[in-house]
């Protein structure tokens, strides 16, 4: 046991109580045996949403996550069991030539522990669609048996381009609680062209294409402490801000991450540029051209350009997938969700 | 890997990733593995370790280690030393240490960076 990581958490958040005793984070399903008694919260994720790909003409909707399930100060003795099942991750997409293909939905994530069982559901692929709109896939709702559910952050929607083809970015995780319009991916809403919006931050939208718009429009992600900057026409340099407001990509001092995070992650930072990766939390943007990643548990920006053949989508950081569009005489991709993921915290009785 | 879940029909209820053996376990009978396999689904929860869990991974070389004024090793230690946890994942940690390895210390940087993290060598 760490005891800084057990003075941060001591007391704090929940009804969990003392000190740190051990921390599991579950990936894949199994079974978890804890090695004394003590009070345990639990964090269930669904698995998130893949997204999806549109080959020459059509708009792709961003993807949405998976719903997040709190419980807090679960009574456990030495050797109780948890039995945790990790839905998956929507699976990729391709779309090989003039086509356009929806992503695949994610799969539901579950643990059993001390007679209750706590259930987060899926967050749903990208939505391609021939016509406009394209709208955003709601993020995972409906679980049960947690003390708190959250639901998961929708896919931004391409509601209205002259362009012919566009797709936006996706949905970010309620690791933060927010509300879920809070963490949609950007939409494309313009009366000009508009071809690519960003993706979400855990604590903010990410930006969408707005006004008259323009095919080299490229709006910002969202951070962990709101959203990215619109764009009428141009590139934003701004991005959506971290935890404590600042315009950066990089996570606030240590000290404020520790009291802020319940669970032993880093998603304090802000939203990614077109030029710029994002930072943990942020949701990421393209600009067509340069390669950036996205912040853990943000949502991937929409990507790829109409004329360019075989194009790759911005991959999913813990969260959902990310849709992509390019040239109908070459491929391209919707990129895998992330599976879900099961945090336990054992703590002092 | 990917697995589906079947209800009495046999359609597919739900996705999960597990190995078969946890999938027979929890769904006795229940569940077939999935036609496509994506490298997306291995894990990717950040795999963080304190900076002493960290130093303790050097094993038998670890005083040797932060004794060592040459100016390589002391910018690897320092560099360490500054950060609030170590995250076993970033890439530039293979390269310190194999300047490590350069000053002549033994040490193993697949187990390192490869071994389970257990719950004291949490941040």
């Amino acid at each position: 046991m760490s005891s800084f990581y057990s003075d941060f958490f001591g007391g704090g958040g929940g009804a969990g109580g003392g000190g740190v005793l051990a921390m599991y984070m579950v990936s894949q399903s199994q079974t978890v045996t804890f090695p004394q008694r003590g009070k345990v919260d639990v964090l269930v994720i669904g698995g998130h949403g893949g997204g999806g790909a549109a080959g020459g003409t059509g708009f792709v909707s961003g993807a949405s996550t998976g719903e997040c399930a709190f419980a807090y100060g679960i009574t456990v003795a030495g050797g109780d069991t948890a039995v945790v099942t990790i839905g998956a991750g929507g699976a990729a997409v391709t779309a090989s030539g003039a086509v356009r293909v929806s992503g695949n939905n994610g799969g539901d994530s579950q643990c059993v522990i001390a007679g209750r069982t706590i259930i987060a559901k899926a967050g749903r692929g990208a939505v391609a669609s021939t016509t406009k709109p394209a709208t955003g896939p709601r993020g995972g709702f409906g679980g049960t048996g947690g003390d708190v559910h959250i639901e998961g952050g929708p896919g931004g929607s391409v509601i209205a381009t002259s362009s012919v083809i566009a797709v936006a970015g996706s949905g970010a995780v309620g690791i933060l609680q927010t509300m879920p319009s809070q963490r949609a991916g950007g939409d494309i809403n313009t009366t000009g062209a508009g071809e690519r919006s960003a993706g979400a931050g855990v604590g903010g939208k990410g930006g969408s294409v707005t006004g008259s718009g323009a095919a080299a429009a490229v709006p910002t992600g969202g951070g962990s402490g709101g959203p990215g900057v619109d764009s009428n026409s141009g590139v934003v340099s701004v991005p959506g801000p971290n935890f404590i407001g600042q315009l950066q990509q990089a996570s606030p001092a240590p000290l404020l991450q520790y009291v802020a995070s319940q669970w032993g992650l880093d998603v304090f930072g802000g939203g990614g540029t077109g030029a710029l990766s994002a930072g943990p939390g942020g949701g990421s943007s393209s600009n067509g051209s340069t390669v950036v990643t996205t912040g853990y548990m943000g949502g991937p920006g929409g990507n790829g350009q109409p004329g360019t053949t075989n194009t790759t989508p911005l991959a999913a950081n813990g969260g959902a997938g990310g849709s992509c569009m390019a040239s109908g005489a070459g491929s391209t991709s919707g990129s895998a969700g992330a599976a879900g993921l099961v945090i336990l915290v054992l703590k002092e009785a | 890997m990917r697995i589906e879940i079947l209800n009495a029909s046999g359609e597919v209820n739900n996705t999960i990733i597990a190995t078969p053996e946890v999938a027979e376990q929890q769904f006795p009978g229940m569940w077939r593995v999935c036609a496509t396999q994506d490298e997306h689904d291995a894990p990717k929860s950040p795999r963080y370790i304190s900076v002493g869990a960290f130093y303790d991974r050097f094993g038998a070389a670890k005083y040797a280690i932060l004794a060592d004024e040459s100016p390589e090793v002391r910018a690897v230690v320092r560099d360490a030393s500054v950060r609030k946890y170590i995250d076993l994942d970033n890439p530039a940690l293979p390269a310190g240490l194999a300047k490590l390895q350069a000053a002549g210390h033994d040490i193993d940087p697949a187990l390192i960076l490869g071994d389970p993290i257990l719950a004291e060598e949490l941040p």
